[in-house]
């Protein structure tokens, strides 16, 4: 097919716009890079924009100097494997079965859903039920409690309710059960939205700190590479709302965290993401969608 | 293919899995249903006194969590917390061991968690310990106090009884409080000024806010703009609600530092807009600022942004504040290689308003801040208090706040001395961390200990601050010159304890405007207008339900200067 | 059919749903009690709170001189976040799956999330030294360059430029994440779709407009209703960190008030109170919302 000008216009500017846009989006995210490679009491001064102007690894070697960094980075890949797994096994199925346009009681199921995601009993009680279960100091805190993300689940069944009916309807009639209709059918043609909601899991998985925070006692074991960035991060933060011994703590110099350190741990946080995203990119490539529904 | 993999994938992770979960079997056995354990008293333990013989028991365990942080963190099972020099010389001394868990960031919300749930420690310290008492988690120490802890009684004096609650029991203790009978060292707000320029002008006398808005008048003469071009501002800051520099000028105008009120008349407490002084310091700040003495973004940035591109750029000239604001910034200017840059130091000096009362740079309380408690928990609270009371010895808050002896200080012709090599960490402007975690000091310190007033040897509490030890000819300066205004703010604080919900919720609408309709009386375009906004700004804090709020706070005040001389 | 009928026919798909009812009952519904606080007093001692105290926290909230105002801004704020975030989203999935260049298309995409990475304390610093009206700041020097403006405008120290700013810095810092459901939403559409429209002559706007969007309303609608059902949370830290006296009439929000001004000693039930009003406000929008797409437009969530 031939491309009219009017495309090849349409082509241009939409280039030039989006390269504006990934500009803006990247060049801050380039100066907290560099500016993790400076050394720290020059950072200080301000000015550095697209290269350091101290190279230093002081940042870097701070914390990595922290004994338990090895370790904790092994829990974090852990938890992201497996609870992204677990969490995108959970919610296709659970999609799945709420995407029956038929289902009895639909309404009041959804909403029975729906309704958590604005309720919470807060900090307290959840700490409580998480130790009655025998969860708390427990690798699987990081799995089972956020298994299921309602909003996750709305999504993909929003998904799944958008393709052809005549899908599932034919394997039905073939006499397949629920889940291996899903399994074969519907899985198959819905990579986008898996890939989606697998990033969106795996992506918290992997920064999420507070969990690590409330629900261990802070042993090695279990401490997660997030976790111990935001201990560097909060450790040397003057604590008190009290102004007078805010005051004094400031005055007697517990420093604020190094500007260099903030930078360093966002860089870490983010730049195994950013080197993972494009090997998924290829899934979020329409599912197998050609020639399935004709006639 | 997709089928696979998806399944090899399950397999590792399943592999990972179990892996995991026979580690964390063992562990969640251990922890299972136990955030901080309870004390565990190993062996038997003789109740009697802490020095007798060389005991070969097993010494008493106790558990404790800080939940203010500001000490250094170190994963749980860590080495520093046995072996820190001061825990294994506490260890020595009286048989006793604290097991510690400190929690950093959001300590408010995992403490609550911790005490909801039941499961805490035997020692607690934390910020405000009034739902403590109230739900009996912290028993009452007046008991253990007069068996075990008479040092501490000597120690505190006079603040004990200012302790009291109102059943007449004793339930938490506190750091960082003036002992009885002792003078602080010299430490608050004051004008800073940049050393090279102050010469450079003929170090002028800078006593009172004429001098200084002088001075700054000849500042914005003579030096527009720095070396490498940029403006310089006479005056900078940073927007806060504390510690920014309005708080610092009202401290110099007689407003104890921190408090946000003034003691007036038949000693009342009111808002300290409504001093005599209040106009005068608000307008004097509003003439440095129609005058374009004051970065115009003073207001708007904050801290960190104040720093980064005022601050340690050289572009400021003078600062009102926290003398810690710009202590360090020295060694940024000499790093940088900038022209004079030994000279670039800033120097203390407090100035008077026409109008004010003596200032009050520097508030120290008999009472102290925070609050240490012993909870129900606790199988042997007399433990506790020997520790505590040891704390408040000499030999015991000497060593809180330094380290043994033979690590980072040594008996010098019957003098406590910093050893060279330490000295000269300090002054190269090693991080308090590192040395810290090498000598065990600051993690005691904040239990009962008290870095306020001067050893019997005339040395500061803490060594690396005492300006004579260190010969630090800048730190010498500041003492001399804030020591003289200290104030003793003891019957100033927690004035809304007790207040009721409606008391405490226009308090509250009180501060906000209190810190945010200043700016509109700073910021106005002439003298006329500026006096205008303030009278609108007292006014809206009295609308806001101000006086129904200094009454409370003025009813506390007296009571608590009653609890002070013993009722 | 009647119902009894209709949960025999389908009772493997009901008996497969138990065990995530349970799930939701255990770990949501169980500690809901906590909700419960926000009429009592705290109380260590015990999990439901202590002495009843009814709607007072509610009472002193909702009488607070500030509360009307702190509203506004909330809603102003999460509403024109919400908007503006969702447009530019769809937009922006719109322009990456029209780009042809697959290597570009992955370089762009990449970097259009970062921004979502970078903390709001890390961002306000930014945003400080970027929009100051200081003489190093990029951008009003810019414009002053280009003789765009004749003096610097104030854009961290006037009420009137903070919710512009604040939207702008939420727009760019979620756009990218946000359009990564609409990406996968778009590339869900069926491209035979496409090919016959062009067949039919349509040029790439029309394909867009009666395509490409109506195939992904649903999803829009979706994510747009929840968003509604969190308009009271216009969050904490993005306005903790970029407000200052100046601006404080626009940028005090809910969380920063409470945070700030929360009745220090009953902080517990005061937050507990807020957080059921959010709550019940939230979900009340979502019923509406759900109602009105149901009504007008064919399609709700539930």
């Amino acid at each position: 097919m031939r491309v009219t000008s009017g495309e090849r216009l349409f082509y241009i500017v939409n280039g030039f716009i989006l390269l504006l846009i990934g500009f803006l989006a990247a060049f801050p995210f380039w100066n907290i890079f560099v500016v993790s490679f400076n050394e720290g009491r020059d950072a200080m001064r301000g000015s550095i924009y697209f290269w350091p102007r101290k190279f230093s690894l002081e940042a870097y070697r701070a914390i990595f100097n922290e004994n338990n960094l090895m370790h904790s980075t092994y829990i974090s890949i852990a938890r992201t494997l497996l609870g992204t797994v677990v969490g995108v096994v959970c919610t296709a199925i659970l999609a799945y079965l709420l995407s029956n346009r038929e289902l009895v009681f639909r309404r009041w199921i959804l909403f029975f859903f729906i309704i958590t995601m604005y309720f919470s009993g807060g900090l307290i009680p959840e700490f409580m039920l998480i130790r009655d279960l025998h969860l708390y100091n427990n690798f699987l805190v990081y799995i089972i409690p956020g298994a299921i993300g309602v909003w996750n689940v709305m999504v993909m069944r929003q998904f799944f309710e958008d393709l052809p009916p005549s899908l599932a309807e034919s394997a039905r009639i073939d006499g397949a059960s629920e889940l291996r209709t899903l399994r074969s059918i519907i899985l198959p043609m819905s990579t986008p939205v898996l890939a989606t909601i697998a990033l969106m899991i795996g992506v918290a998985q992997w920064t999420t700190w507070f969990d690590t925070y409330m629900y261990t006692s802070g042993s090695q074991e279990l401490s997660t590479l997030q976790g111990v960035l935001v201990k560097i991060l909060m450790e040397t933060q003057i604590q008190s709302t009290d102004p007078t011994q805010a005051a004094r703590l400031e005055q007697s110099g517990a420093i604020l965290t190094p500007e260099v350190i903030k930078m360093a741990t966002i860089t870490i946080t983010t730049v195994p993401i950013v080197l993972i995203y494009p090997f998924l990119q290829k899934y979020f490539v329409g599912g197998l969608t050609v020639g399935a529904v004709k006639g | 293919m997709k089928r696979y993999l998806k399944s090899a994938k399950f397999m590792a992770v399943a592999a990972i899995c179990v892996a995991m979960l026979g580690a964390c079997a063992n562990n969640g056995g251990k922890n299972a249903g136990e955030p901080s354990g309870s004390s565990s008293p190993s062996g038997s333990n003789p109740p009697a006194s802490s020095s007798a013989a060389p005991s070969k028991e097993e010494p008493i365990t106790l558990t404790i969590v800080n939940s203010g942080g500001g000490t250094p963190s170190f994963p749980t099972g860590d080495p520093f917390w046995e072996n820190n020099p001061v825990a294994k010389q506490i260890e020595e001394k009286l048989n006793i061991k604290l097991k510690w868990d400190v929690f950093s960031g959001v300590g408010q919300d995992k403490l609550n968690v911790m005490l909801a749930s039941g499961d805490y420690p035997d020692m607690i310290m934390l910020s405000d310990p009034t739902r403590v008492i109230a739900d009996k988690i912290a028993i009452p120490l007046n008991d253990l106090i007069d068996q075990y802890g008479p040092d501490l009684k000597k120690k505190y004096g006079s603040a004990l009884n200012m302790l009291k609650q109102s059943d007449g029991n004793i339930y938490h203790l506190t750091n960082s409080y003036l002992p009885e009978g002792a003078t602080p060292p010299g430490y608050g707000y004051s004008l800073q000024v940049r050393t090279d320029i102050y010469e450079a002008l003929g170090s002028p006398k800078l006593e009172t806010s004429d001098d200084v808005y002088n001075y700054l008048k000849q500042v914005k003469e003579k030096y527009p703009k720095t070396a490498d071009g940029q403006t310089m501002y006479p005056l900078s800051g940073f927007n806060r609600n504390w510690g920014s520099p309005y708080y610092a000028m009202i401290a110099m105008a007689g407003s104890p530092a921190d408090s946000k009120v003034y003691v007036g008349q038949d000693d009342s407490i009111k808002f300290w807009p409504k001093a005599p002084w209040g106009k005068d310091v608000l307008q004097f700040y509003n003439k440095l600022y129609r005058e374009g003495l004051i970065d115009p973004e003073a207001f708007t940035q904050d801290y960190a942004t104040w720093q980064k591109s005022k601050l340690y750029p050289a572009r400021v000239a003078a600062h009102i504040g926290g003398w810690n604001q710009t202590y360090d910034v020295l060694k940024t200017y000499t790093d940088a290689k900038l022209p004079n840059a030994e000279k670039m130091y800033f120097q203390n000096f407090v100035f008077k308003f026409p109008s004010g009362d003596k200032p009050a740079v520097f508030s120290v309380s008999k009472k102290g801040i925070g609050a240490l408690v012993i909870t129900d928990k606790a199988k042997h609270p007399e433990a506790a208090m020997k520790l505590l009371n040891y704390l408040t010895t000499e030999e015991g808050n000497f060593l809180a706040m330094n380290g043994p002896q033979g690590i980072q200080w040594d008996m010098v012709d019957g003098k406590p001395t910093l050893v060279k090599s330490y000295l000269d960490r300090w002054l190269a402007g090693e991080k308090q961390v590192n040395i810290e975690k090498e000598t065990g000091m600051g993690h005691y310190a904040r239990l009962v200990g008290s870095d306020l007033g001067k050893t019997s040897w005339g040395t500061y509490w803490i060594l690396k601050d005492d300006p004579v030890a260190t010969n630090n000819t800048r730190a010498q300066q500041r003492d001399k010159e804030l020591g003289p205004y200290w104030y003793d703010a003891t019957t100033l604080g927690d004035l809304m304890a007790g207040a009721d919900t409606d008391t405490i919720a226009k308090q509250q609408a009180v501060d906000k405007r209190l810190y945010e309709n200043a700016y509109s009386v700073i910021l106005a375009k002439t003298e006329a207008e500026s006096a205008a906004e303030y009278d609108k700004y007292v006014k809206d804090l009295d609308a806001a339900g101000a006086v129904q709020v200094e009454e409370y706070m003025t009813k506390m005040h007296k009571q608590y200067e009653q609890q002070l001389a013993g009722k | 059919m009647s119902v009894l009928r209709k949960m025999k026919r389908q009772r493997v798909h009901l008996l497969l749903l138990v065990p995530f009812l349970l799930f939701m009952v255990i770990f949501k519904y169980g500690p809901m009690y906590g909700s419960l606080l926000a009429f009592r007093e705290f109380s260590y001692r015990t999990p439901f709170g202590g002495d009843w105290v009814g709607l007072k926290y509610f009472k002193t909230f909702f009488n607070s001189p500030d509360f009307s105002f702190v509203l506004r801004n909330t809603v102003v704020i999460s509403s024109l976040g919400l908007v503006f975030s969702t447009v530019a989203a769809i937009a922006f999935a719109i322009m990456i799956c029209e780009v042809r260049n697959a290597a570009y298309k992955k370089v762009i995409q990449t970097v259009s999330y970062l921004p979502h990475f970078i903390s709001w304390v890390v961002v306000a610093g930014m945003a400080m030294t970027i929009f100051s009206i200081d003489e190093l700041a990029p951008l009003n020097s810019l414009l002053l360059r280009l003789h765009l403006i004749d003096k610097p405008i104030n854009f961290l120290g006037e009420a009137d430029h903070f919710w512009p700013l604040i939207t702008s810095l939420s727009v760019w810092k979620n756009i990218g994440w946000n359009s990564i459901i609409y990406i996968a939403a778009i590339a869900s559409i069926d491209k035979q779709l496409y090919e016959s429209a062009m067949m039919d002559g349509a040029g790439k706007f029309r394909q867009i407009l009666y395509i490409t969007l109506p195939s992904i309303m649903p999803t829009i609608i979706l994510l747009f209703t929840f968003g509604l059902g969190y308009i009271l949370n216009a969050g904490l830290d993005q306005q903790l960190f970029l407000q200052n006296p100046m601006n404080m009439k626009h940028s005090e929000v809910l969380d920063t008030y409470v945070l700030k001004y929360g009745l220090q000693q009953a902080a517990y039930s005061y937050g507990a109170a807020v957080g059921l009003f959010k709550s019940v406000v939230g979900l009340a929008l979502i019923v509406l919302c759900n109602y009105f797409c149901r009504r007008f437009l064919k399609t709700g969530i539930f």
